[in-house]
């Protein structure tokens, strides 16, 4: 049958055999090899993002738990917010454990209500006191050094009028309270909306 | 820029093939190398020494296998020549047609418009066997001629076309000769003389010069002439003088039946080479002889190659006279043999580079696997799941820093008392203080000196803890019978600006 057919025929025919014989040898091999080498990449990625998933986890928790520290350093940290029915008891009680408390008269000491500020909350003491000048000195030395950290936001004193050595005053103390899952929620809330 | 084309003409004679590689560029045809090769050595070897590998190859048998004819037909068409030329062939040779090599070439019109056509035959057996030899390297596929058409393309490219009408060119070999005589740039007749120069011309001039060197003892008489002309006709080898004798009845011959002398003979082969050949055929011809050397420069030697010169001539394309006497089916085979070499050469670079590609992609894919197995490997040894900190770490610093902008203060009030204890000047003394950690304080106080309130504000503005220190007023007033001087300071902090992302806080900033 070859014989009969003219160069031209036999030509196209041969280059459509070839062309045939490409397109099945991609279907059969080809393809099936391309289809072999994207799994084999995939798992070879997926297996290196988990790992890297690892070291960056393991990394983040390491810068985590040092910003925890400090952040203990600095305020209490709850992990619930029911946590925070507590802050002002505690904060009380951390006052009144102060060495140097007992070097000042305290006449009265009132708690304040709990403030809420956007990333943590802040609890405050009123204290009306007398006593003298290096008392309340040591005092606010021991205030000031506390952890974790308590800050006077006022204070008023007066130099007695019947003993000049003598003072009477009030002073603001606060503190300051996290809680982990509004710190968490409130920076996504900030970056969402951001 | 004209295409270079290197092109190789070989002369096939018993004992020995003699090469001349050419090049047509842009120059024309310049010959690169000549090279003998023996009978006994390996033509292929020869073949692929060639400084250049050549793109075309013409061989030339000698004209004693075969002959050259004129013809003279009736006008014909193309396609009915070749019958009329192989018809006419059984008739003009001696060999039946079927058992020669045929080629033809139409040299034009007569004047009683009468076709005239070269034809050139050669014994079939001879050609086969020349092709045998040639075609040795699977990239040769050469072509037959005969080695009167090359000694006419050798002489139209080395002397030009237009210098003598009449010519005859004698090429001088070991076993024998042949003597082309041309009129203008045909060939009048071609014809093989069965005398040679022998092995070694060289040797054979030693032997004619012995007779000579007695006819010298014998004194100038005994030579038959006086002078140089006398010694070189005396001191003849015997070839030469049975040779010239033959060419000069030859000659003659043609010269009555044509009534044209030939002006100039044009002498190669290796005969050429033995010394005075060109005088000593001179003086017994009585013609003008001339070397016929494709590139006299590169030697005395070079008119052996003559022959092979003018087969790469033809091979060049640049021949006035083309013969093939390659039969066309020792052509198609030949053809269809390199096709099938190009096939499977192609086919082999085909495998090899599907082989390669596999190779590669199969070291490719181990790699890969390599790289998983190594991952797979580590995370098994870990076994755990990427941690994940209960707050990020991004989160806790904000965090962190808010509180920590939050509850630190510029002045601390314990430091403020400390500060005011130093810096109040002797005699005076604090009365009331009101410390707010954003804005600062206010400080009332009394001195027993006009001068006191003054020298605090001053002594509290050179410690530069407060942005401002301003004496609000000074009054003085009577505590008992002490006149004293009260006074107010108010010490202020600016409120904090917030610093923008990557500033750093204003220099002379304290806390």
């Amino acid at each position: 049958m070859m014989n009969n057919m003219s160069e031209k025929d036999r030509r196209a025919l041969r280059v459509g055999g070839i062309g045939a014989g490409a397109i099945l040898l991609f279907i059969l091999v080809g393809s099936p090899v391309m289809d072999y080498w994207e799994r084999l990449n995939d798992r070879v990625e997926t297996s290196q993002k988990k790992l890297r998933d690892i070291e960056s986890g393991v990394l983040e928790t390491v810068e985590a738990n040092g910003l925890m520290e400090k952040l203990r350093a600095s305020a209490t940290v709850y992990p619930e917010p029911t946590g925070l029915n507590t802050q002002t008891a505690q904060m009380v009680q951390r006052v009144q454990s102060l060495p140097g408390y007992g070097s000042i008269t305290i006449r009265r000491m009132e708690p304040m209500a709990l403030q809420e500020r956007d990333e943590f909350y802040r609890s405050a003491v009123s204290l009306q006191f007398g006593g003298t000048l290096s008392g309340l000195h040591r005092f606010l030395a021991e205030v000031q050094s506390a952890n974790p950290r308590l800050k006077v936001e006022r204070l008023d004193l007066t130099a007695n009028a019947k003993d000049s050595t003598k003072i009477d005053g009030q002073m603001v103390i606060s503190g300051y309270a996290v809680v982990a899952q509004k710190a968490q929620k409130a920076q996504r809330g900030r970056r969402t909306s951001g | 820029m004209a295409k270079s084309n290197v092109v190789l003409g070989i002369e096939l004679l018993d004992d020995e093939a003699r090469l001349a590689l050419a090049e047509n560029g842009e120059n024309g045809l310049t010959l690169l190398a000549t090279q003998r090769v023996a009978a006994g050595e390996d033509m292929s070897r020869a073949l692929r020494g060639l400084a250049r590998r050549p793109s075309v190859v013409v061989c030339a048998v000698p004209l004693e296998n075969g002959a050259i004819r004129i013809l003279s037909l009736p006008p014909s068409t193309e396609d009915n020549l070749e019958r009329v030329v192989g018809m006419e062939a059984e008739s003009v040779l001696p060999l039946p047609t079927e058992e020669m090599a045929l080629s033809h070439q139409v040299l034009g019109m007569t004047e009683q418009s009468r076709l005239e056509v070269l034809l050139a035959a050669c014994r079939l057996p001879v050609v086969q066997r020349a092709l045998a030899r040639v075609n040795c390297a699977p990239w040769v596929s050469s072509s037959v001629t005969l080695s009167a058409a090359a000694l006419l393309n050798a002489v139209q490219q080395v002397r030009g076309s237009g210098r003598e009408d009449v010519c005859a060119v004698l090429c001088v070999e070991a076993q024998g000769s042949e003597l082309l005589v041309l009129d203008h740039t045909r060939i009048v007749t071609a014809q093989s003389i069965p005398i040679g120069c022998g092995a070694n011309p060289a040797a054979a001039e030693a032997a004619g010069a012995r007779p000579a060197e007695a006819a010298t003892a014998n004194g100038p008489d005994a030579r038959g002439g006086d002078g140089a002309v006398g010694v070189l006709a005396a001191a003849a080898p015997p070839w030469i003088s049975t040779l010239s004798q033959q060419v000069r009845y030859a000659l003659q011959a043609l010269s009555y039946e044509r009534g044209a002398p030939v002006e100039r003979l044009y002498l190669c082969g290796s005969g050429s080479g033995a010394p005075n050949a060109d005088w000593r055929i001179s003086e017994q011809l009585d013609l003008p002889v001339t070397l016929l050397a494709p590139e006299p420069a590169r030697g005395a030697d070079q008119a052996a190659f003559a022959v092979a010169y003018g087969c790469a001539v033809q091979a060049a394309g640049a021949a006035q006279l083309t013969l093939n006497l390659t039969p066309a089916r020792i052509t198609v085979a030949r053809e269809v043999e390199q096709r099938r070499q190009n096939v499977l050469s192609w086919g082999a670079l085909a495998s090899a580079v599907v082989l390669a590609t596999g190779l590669v992609f199969g070291a490719a894919v181990y790699q890969k696997q390599q790289a998983l197995a190594a991952a797979e490997s580590r995370l098994r040894a870990l076994g755990m799941a990427a941690p994940a900190p209960p707050i990020p770490a991004a989160d806790l610093k904000a965090v962190a820093t808010a509180v920590d902008e939050a509850s630190e203060a510029r002045v601390r009030p314990a430091d403020l008392l400390a500060l005011l204890s130093a810096q109040l000047p002797t005699g005076a003394w604090l009365a009331e203080l009101t410390y707010n950690s954003e804005t600062g304080a206010v400080v009332r106080g009394y001195s027993t000196s006009s001068g006191g309130a003054q020298a605090a504000q001053n002594r509290m503005l050179r410690q530069q803890v407060f942005d401002e220190v301003l004496l609000d007023y000074v009054t003085e007033e009577q505590i008992g019978d002490v006149p004293v001087w009260g006074f107010q300071l108010t010490c202020r902090l600016r409120p904090k600006e917030q610093p923008r992302r990557g500033q750093r806080p204003a220099a002379g900033t304290r806390r």
